[in-house]
């Protein structure tokens, strides 16, 4: 079978690119309208929106940089995966619920749409939209590189492929992410997303089995041998010390209510009571996929400490060489269709929202409304967006980085700064007001920018999207009460008080 | 309760000031491994802390305690009775049961040297891993459980068909 591995990691990944093929050919023929193709009709069942919550959530990162992290510093990063319980916990308790009836009350399609309705302000609703297009070029780029490099290493190892150029790998996955994408929009893209968080979760379960029975006595004999060599590494907060610790996981714990891609997934289920399931399910989904993440790292750097591996030449080399070395060759397949899975899962998330911006909310920011043939258009933009981030991708990766570095700001940080004050505080609370909004949004772009621009570093190794968090919360809520609020319409305030 | 928080909030922010107008100590955000280029160590983990413990375990707290907080907020004012607050003022109390073990042996670790292992991880790891993990599930059994009596309850059900049927009414007459 060893012999085989090459062939067996292709034909799962062939199966894969299958499935996400035929999905979209499915969900075309149910795609009607612009509603269906961003919100799916608001017709999705529990199980479907539950794995597409977490399976969006997870991406490239947290196969191959998690782990990667683990190996690298031990138990820091681990806290992005511990606060999971409490920040979904967060998201349904602050957002299922409103952002379910407002979709249905207002009509709305898309986060910035919400946004304009709570604040009764265009303005509010642009700007939303401004960060959204920036964001989900910055992230979609990062996807794209991601899930061309991983093609190209793993095509790159067969007789047939080898020497396969990096930008033919992005052609093959950008193609079928375009297709399914524009196809079937956000139908395909959720129902993918139920494929997927099906392969992560069997992936999550099968590598921490697998990473137990690597080094003789399991996690007791890895932690035992971390702590022989740099005890902190397995203490709690890791060798990136308790205030980089701290700050992930208020950042990832709290930030996730302002992730875009997985709230605007809260407005797509048939009913406000489906989301007792979702939330489970989602909790659930996660944490088995991520099991992966701080395994692997873990006997990783203990293989290696105890010499049984070669050194690691760089920390996102764990999980790929885990699987090469010590999973079996139909897990390998499994696990790196797995990976292929998150990237996309990610990718056609920030897709929809952003070509949602794109035909949708700006138009109406700009003219006070939304163009005619907005199906058509949207799929459109769609091509139009992934394409742009492509070539985006392709150009930063073969000249200067720079570019690329600068929208890299728009992560995980930035929208938790930008959004969740906005959207999680102002839907809950009738007193925030849209300059509020405006200022605290505009705040988190200049902070984050001024960050990647000016290369500062922050101090003990915490992520600046903790820092720039806690000033836009701050400044969201201390001009809401410093000014005076204004009546908001009767729906809307109906709305808050359910 | 926005007050609360907010006055958190602040602290949260004047102890991350304070803390870094105090300097500091080397290998506060770890250094690199002296053998293997990928790896970081923490060394030291007692003097790494040095002069921070305060700052460091304000904002700890302070994190554990906004979730639940935030949570809250979400559930709409007449909906936020004494049940609810019985449940989630119990699981928070458990949650920071855990939290406060974790910091207990991860000290207890730095001033003896020694702890003991637990189900495949130091003690204070388990803690983390286990306890603070585990028990903030059981914020997801409180949606549940109580989702009719807390999150949507039958009035708030009656008040969302009166929206959808006062939106029909209106496109109605548009």
């Amino acid at each position: 079978m060893e012999a085989l591995r090459e062939p067996i990691i292709l034909a799962c990944i062939g199966v894969y690119f299958v499935i996400c093929i035929l999905v979209g050919i499915w969900a075309m023929r149910k795609t009607h309208s612009a509603s269906d193709f961003f919100i799916a009709g608001k017709g999705l069942g529990p199980v479907v929106v539950g794995l597409a919550v977490f399976s969006s959530t997870l991406s490239g990162f947290g196969f191959v940089g998690g782990p990667g992290l683990v190996y690298n510093m031990g138990m820091t990063s681990v806290w992005m995966v511990i606060v999971s319980t409490l920040g979904y916990a967060i998201v349904f308790y602050m957002l299922a619920k409103r952002m379910r009836v407002m979709a249905e009350v207002r009509d709305s399609i898309s986060l910035p749409d919400i946004v304009a309705a709570r604040y009764s302000s265009k303005a509010a609703g642009g700007w939303m939209a401004v960060v959204v297009i920036l964001g989900v070029l910055g992230y979609l780029a990062t996807q794209i590189l991601a899930m061309s490099t991983v093609l190209q290493s793993i095509l790159g190892n067969t007789e047939m492929f080898r020497g396969i150029s990096l930008i033919t790998c992005a052609v093959i996955s950008v193609s079928v992410l375009i297709f399914y994408a524009v196809t079937g929009g956000i139908l395909a893209s959720v129902y993918t997303d139920l494929v997927q968080g099906l392969i992560m979760m069997v992936c999550g379960l099968l590598v921490v089995v697998a990473a137990s029975m690597a080094i003789d006595g399991g996690f007791t004999a890895a932690s035992s041998e971390l702590m022989a060599d740099d005890a902190e590494a397995i203490m709690p907060f890791g060798s990136g010390g308790m205030f980089a610790a701290i700050a992930w996981a208020f950042m990832f714990g709290v930030g996730i209510a302002g992730q875009p891609h997985l709230i605007t997934k809260l407005m797509m289920n048939k009913t406000v009571k489906d989301t007792k399931v979702i939330l489970p399910l989602s909790i659930a989904g996660y944490a088995v996929a991520a099991m992966l993440w701080i395994s692997v790292g873990l006997v990783m750097r203990a293989l290696v400490l105890q010499g049984s591996h070669e050194p690691l030449g760089l920390p996102d080399d764990a999980a790929p060489e885990f699987l090469t070395a010590y999973a079996n060759p139909l897990l390998a397949g499994v696990v790196f269709a797995g990976l292929f899975a998150a990237i996309m899962s990610t990718a056609d998330g920030f897709l929809n929202i952003g070509a949602a911006a794109i035909i949708h909310d700006l138009p109406k920011a700009v003219r006070g409304k939304p163009l005619k043939n907005e199906l058509w258009w949207a799929r459109i933009a769609t091509v139009i967006l992934c394409v742009f981030a492509t070539g985006f991708a392709l150009y930063a990766r073969y000249n200067s980085g720079e570019l690329v570095a600068l929208l890299g700001a728009f992560g995980w940080g930035t929208f938790a700064a930008a959004i969740f004050p906005v959207v999680a505080l102002g839907l809950n609370w009738k007193r925030a007001t849209a300059n509020a909004a405006i200022v605290a949004i505009v705040l988190s772009l200049v902070f984050n920018f001024s960050i990647k621009l000016f290369g500062i570093a922050m101090p003990f190794g915490m992520d600046g999207g903790f820092i720039s968090m806690l000033i836009s919360m701050i400044v969201f809520i201390g001009i809401s009460y410093i000014e005076k609020p204004k009546p908001m319409p009767k729906d809307i305030e109906a709305i808050m008080d359910i | 309760m926005m007050k609360w928080m907010f006055g958190i909030l602040i602290i949260m922010a004047i102890t991350t000031v304070v803390a870094v107008m105090g300097g500091t100590p080397e290998m506060a955000n770890g250094g690199p491994h002296p053998e293997y280029s990928g790896m970081s160590i923490g060394g030291d983990g007692m003097a790494r802390l040095d002069g921070l413990w305060i700052e460091g375990l304000i904002l700890y707290f302070a994190t554990f305690l906004m979730a639940p907080m935030f949570m809250a907020f979400g559930v709409a004012e007449h909906n936020r009775n004494k049940k609810f607050w019985t449940y989630m003022g119990a699981v928070t109390a458990m949650n920071m049961v855990f939290a406060f073990l974790l910091i207990y042996f991860y000290v207890d670790y730095l001033n003896t040297g020694s702890t003991f292992m637990l189900l495949g991880f130091p003690a204070p790891t388990a803690m983390m891993l286990y306890g603070c993990w585990g028990t903030a599930t059981l914020y997801t059994v409180i949606y549940i459980v109580g989702f009719s009596s807390f999150i949507f309850t039958p009035e708030d059900e009656k008040r969302f068909e009166e929206l959808i049927a006062a939106k029909s009414e209106n496109s109605g007459e548009a």
